[in-house]
């Protein structure tokens, strides 16, 4: 018999469904939007994959269950940004223009990811030395799972 | 919420009343905080601080470069 804690039993949780199309265009742009103002990169140069960036959307929304189950809590901006890194390494949904060949993808994810770095060091009053050169190794050739993305956030910011 | 045991009950699997203390007292991460008001967009609250603020020029240029080396802008292909 498992001992469930009737809080976090995932059926009391809203069944969660895939964006509607009509629902595309707004979460689209709010994503777009999302990195756009956390790069340096010209975005006119950025080709993308909309159909694979709201497969995304979709899979950081349906984790939002795992955390009220494993965790008793709602799912945070460490864990959504973490999540935002982990899928654009993993489905590479962005591309330059110029040169495909270019890692678009890890150049928008370490951008992102030292971005949400900077916005809690604001919130704590504390100087954070990002390591930048051993984050983009371990981003570029690691086997990162998400649970560790989020693991290397909360150890930089604590 | 704290989980009772019903010591008259066989849970099973060798559950015991140590294993549910420790459930229930289990440290809380910090990682699932939401810090953002109700209502605000991820982008909204991420970028109320603007992208290497408080940087100096120089550390910038220093990131922007390590990253473009990183991401290939500079390999040259056949």
């Amino acid at each position: 018999m498992t001992i469930m804690n009737k809080a976090t039993n995932p059926a009391d949780f809203p069944i969660y469904e895939n964006l509607k199309k009509e629902e595309f265009k707004n979460v689209l742009d709010d994503f777009i939007n999302l990195l756009k103002k956390t790069t340096f990169c010209d975005w006119k140069f950025i080709g993308k994959d909309d159909k694979l960036i709201i497969e995304i959307i979709n899979l950081i929304q349906k984790r939002r269950v795992y955390f009220h189950v494993f965790h008793e809590k709602q799912m945070g901006e460490l864990n959504e940004i973490s999540l935002v890194c982990f899928w654009i390494l993993k489905l590479r949904p962005f591309f330059y223009k110029k040169n495909p060949r270019i890692n678009i993808n890890l150049t928008l994810s370490i951008t992102l990811f030292k971005q949400f770095i900077e916005r809690m060091a604001k919130i704590k009053g504390k100087k954070i030395d990002f390591p930048t050169n051993h984050l983009l190794h371990a981003f570029k050739y690691r086997d990162l799972s998400k649970e560790a993305i989020m693991a290397i956030a909360e150890s930089l910011i604590c | 919420m704290k989980v009772k045991i019903d010591k008259e009950i066989d849970y099973g699997h060798g559950i015991t009343q140590r294993d549910l203390d420790e459930y229930n007292n289990r440290p809380k991460y910090l990682h699932n905080e939401k810090i953002r008001p109700d209502g605000q967009s991820l982008s909204e609250w991420l970028t109320e601080v603007p992208f290497m603020d408080g940087c100096t020029e120089e550390e910038k240029k220093e990131f922007i470069e390590t990253v473009k080396t990183a991401s290939g802008f500079y390999d040259y292909y056949e």
